[in-house]
């Protein structure tokens, strides 16, 4: 029995439940020092929490991170390639450098000294007199070299940029992934699915696409700018002048579009956003859309939110093709004024040649594609910054529920349960549990009844600290929940709810997801007890059978009993069935509470059921009414007492004797 | 959980080619071997089930290799194989695409073969890295066992199913 079921493959971000030391933590990750991501205990108290406070942009630090600083972030990303980097700035270097010398060769060189037939340049090639045909010769050779060389580096470049920048993105998903992974059911809840994939899946790409696609050439072209200029300036400085003096509107124009930029891109987000969640609604939800004839309004729905992308799109584009219109006329008009003062001074002959005029005219011609792109890169910047910003929301968002800084690990959990005046709500000054105080004794199974909505998830969800208490304590064998490390409280506290949930992987995996070292034998074994290996078996592959979102299709009496399996081979010393039955047919339900019968004994189980009559066998019952424990007591006190419990149990035994079921 | 082995559990197989095994005195005719692990562990717990219509567990057969032996083995052995069998390709001739089914010519261990599979469906079944197996559409499977041994010209033709 030595072999070992791991990890699922694929579903990195298990977070780590000891924190993450300083030395793992990964780069850009700010603003949250180990000493303020753990507090003490004098910080619980504080009356109701901040429900918004992991929502990223709108409450947090983030919210002022402004493009420049994103720069700054994303930038510390590409530490690591240090090495790579400085090899890209040479080859950046030698294209500038290239860049320069070639209009000079064929400007100056060619005109002026080869086809001028100039003694000098022979002179400076030591060849003999006359021989203009070698000399014309060796400078086609030099241009065609310069060209090759420039071709050489450029490819260089892309070759370290196709290497460095999948890393990034990578590193930069799994740190969402990672960051998400620490936060809180209610981020979960209180962000739109669509949203979330959007910012794993696009913005981490999108982040990165400006340093792919435009830093590059702007790390080329501004040497190769400021040196034209400088040479410019050398060659001409009165022709210099009318080169560059509409620099200072194109500056303006370029100002004014990237801030309308910034507006535009976001709404563009939103309408992504949207149209993932309803894809991911109407993919989900399939079964009802078709079940109740809907297909046509979905697609007309669905057409109004692509028709929202659309829209922001074309804004998008009409607002970055007026800036690289105002480019082109600002660079025709450079050109223009050019010639026609540069013809004027050959006219004049003001010491300035015709071949002298060719290469000022070639240096001119070289600054447009650099204001091209300067007005590409701008959209792609302005692309990039906005879903940095979002990114940034994410890494940065504080969790709301934290691991304490001083773990209690207990060698020996019992089980008991000690719930101390506590009161919770999801919003502030909305309270679902209200004053609840509850005692469980070790291996006692307590049944929680209540209508819906009564706040009996909510109470077993604050024992396994899926969400903190805002006033009150609970405390496991007399220790603070929030004591414990998340790994020993979620090790010895198991919940199988109504909603199971199968992952990407084979059934094994699944059942041994609660623990990744499980053997062959003990996950055979959890199947048996759960009543799951005879369907297993009928499976082609078995234990090996791939399940969940691309794999094979389970029922739900299938998924019930997998991960009842899941939580028998977690063995926990508290037990939760929230509703555990609650979603099979009769049949399966008799054998899943076979199965749970087992499960139940020598732990502390606390039972959340409709069916009153599941819980007969619990050793005490709590009733629920509007937050509040209103009776408690064994099935027969509480029958006795004639109240809230005896009503609900008199309205099932009347309605099943009804259906002739009891 | 009955773990069965060679001192609980006869095996015996008949004239027709079925195996009958005998655990506590009870014969069970015609039974069926299941690989609970059949990709991960094939020879590791094999259930023993009845031929009846529930295909009921006799019990589980912990390691085939460790707990049997002889001609016991061997029969399960061959049985296991009948039910599992699985051609392993040694060579991929070719593989054309038309009409959205890809049509393979592979020769195998059990010879040449010739089968087909949707083209945009997960016909492939990535065990590992290098471990493959391929579903055709009349639910027939081979293994490719190790990818590393084809050819780099038999991988480029499936690398776009990979």
């Amino acid at each position: 029995m030595n072999q070992n079921y791991h990890e699922m493959p694929g579903r990195p971000g298990q977070p780590g439940p000891k924190g993450r030391p300083d030395s793992q933590r990964r780069p850009g990750r700010e603003g949250r020092p180990d000493s303020q991501r753990q507090p003490g205990r004098e910080g619980r108290q504080s009356g109701p929490s901040n429900p918004g406070r992991e929502q990223g942009p709108p409450g947090g630090k983030n919210a002022f991170l402004s493009s420049f600083q994103c720069l700054w972030r994303i930038a510390k990303y590409f530490k690591p390639y240090i090495p790579s980097l400085i090899l890209m700035g040479f080859t950046y270097l030698g294209v500038a450098v290239c860049n320069m010398a070639y209009p000079y060769l064929n400007g100056t060189l060619l005109y002026d000294r080869i086809l001028a037939k100039n003694p000098e340049i022979l002179k400076f090639l030591r060849l003999p007199g006359g021989r203009f045909a070698v000399a014309l010769g060796l400078l086609v050779i030099a241009m065609a070299v310069t060209k090759l060389l420039i071709q050489f580096l450029q490819a260089v470049q892309s070759y370290v940029n196709a290497k460095i920048v999948p890393l990034v993105i990578l590193e930069l998903e799994n740190q969402i992934f990672h960051s998400m992974g620490e936060l809180s059911l209610r981020f979960f809840y209180s962000n739109r699915t669509g949203g979330l994939m959007t910012r794993i899946l696009s913005d981490a790409t999108q982040v990165t696409g400006f340093f792919i696609d435009f830093l590059p050439e702007i790390l080329t072209q501004v040497p190769t700018l400021i040196a034209t200029c400088v040479i410019m300036f050398v060659l001409d400085w009165r022709l210099a002048l009318v080169s560059l003096c509409l620099l200072p509107v194109m500056a303006m124009v370029h100002l004014m579009m990237m801030g309308r930029g910034h507006v535009l891109f976001s709404r563009r987000h939103r309408a992504e956003r949207e149209i993932t969640a309803k894809l991911n609604d109407n993919i989900t939800g399939v079964r009802v859309v078709k079940s109740f004839g809907q297909e046509q309004r979905e697609i007309r729905s669905f057409g109004r939110v692509n028709q929202e992308v659309q829209d922001a799109e074309v804004a998008i584009t009409v607002n970055f093709n007026k800036v690289n219109g105002a480019y082109t006329f600002l660079e025709n008009m450079i050109n223009l004024l050019v010639w026609a003062f540069g013809s004027w001074l050959v006219l004049g002959s003001e010491n300035i040649s015709y071949g002298h005029l060719i290469t000022f005219a070639s240096y001119v011609t070289q600054l447009n594609p650099m204001m091209r792109l300067a007005a590409q890169a701008s959209r792609q910047w302005v692309a990039s910054m906005n879903s940095a910003a979002r990114v940034f929301s994410i890494i940065d968002a504080e969790p709301e529920i934290k691991e304490s800084s001083h773990p209690v690990s207990p060698e020996h959990f019992r089980g008991r349960i000690d719930i101390n005046r506590v009161t919770f709500g999801y919003e502030p000054g909305r309270p679902v549990l209200k004053d609840i105080d509850l005692h469980v004794e070790p291996g006692k199974m307590i049944g929680i009844v209540g209508r819906s909505g009564a706040g009996k998830t909510t109470l077993v969800n604050l024992i396994s600290r899926l969400y903190e208490v805002e006033q009150g304590s609970i405390a496991i064998d007399g220790i603070d929940v929030r004591d414990f490390s998340f790994q020993e409280l979620r090790r010895n506290v198991s919940m199988v709810s109504q909603e199971t949930y199968i992952f990407m992987g084979t059934v094994a995996e699944n059942i041994a997801y609660a623990k990744p070292g499980a053997t062959m034998e003990e996950i055979i074994r959890a199947a048996v007890m759960a009543s799951a290996h005879d369907f297993i078996c009928r499976m082609p592959d078995g234990y090996d059978t791939v399940v969940g979102a691309s794999g094979r299709t389970l029922s739900g009496g299938e998924r019930q009993r997998i991960s009842i399996a899941r939580a028998i081979l977690a063995d926990p010393r508290i037990l939760i069935l929230d509703e555990a039955t609650a979603a099979v047919d009769t049949e399966t339900e008799r054998a899943i509470q076979k199965s749970i019968a087992y499960l139940k004994q020598n732990r502390t189980t606390l039972s959340i059921a409709h069916r009153l009559s599941t819980l007969r066998d619990a050793d005490y019952l709590v009733v629920i009414e509007h937050g509040r424990i209103v009776e408690e007591g064994t099935h027969d006190q509480l029958l006795a007492e004639n109240g809230v419990f005896a009503h609900l149990m008199e309205l099932q035994t009347t309605a099943l004797a009804m259906r002739g079921l009891e | 959980m009955e773990l069965l082995n060679s001192s609980n559990m006869k095996v015996e197989k008949t004239a027709g080619g079925f195996l009958n095994v005998t655990v506590k005195g009870t014969v069970y005719e015609n039974i069926k071997l299941v690989r609970t692990f059949p990709f991960t562990a094939p020879n590791r717990f094999i259930s023993v089930r009845m031929s009846d219509e529930d295909s009921r567990e006799i019990g589980l057969i912990d390691d085939l290799e460790k707990d049997f032996a002889g001609e016991a083995r061997a029969c399960l052995q061959e049985e296991l194989e009948i039910r599992y069998f699985t051609p392993v390709i040694t060579k991929v001739i070719s593989v054309k695409d038309q009409a959205g089914c890809s049509y393979f010519e592979v020769d195998t261990n059990a010879g040449v073969c010739n089968f087909a599979i949707r083209s945009n469906e997960n016909a492939f079944m990535k065990l590992s890295e290098t471990r493959v197996i391929i579903e055709d559409l009349e639910n027939n499977r081979y293994e490719i066992p190790d990818l590393n041994k084809l050819t780099s010209k038999e991988r480029k033709k499936l690398d776009i199913f990979l």
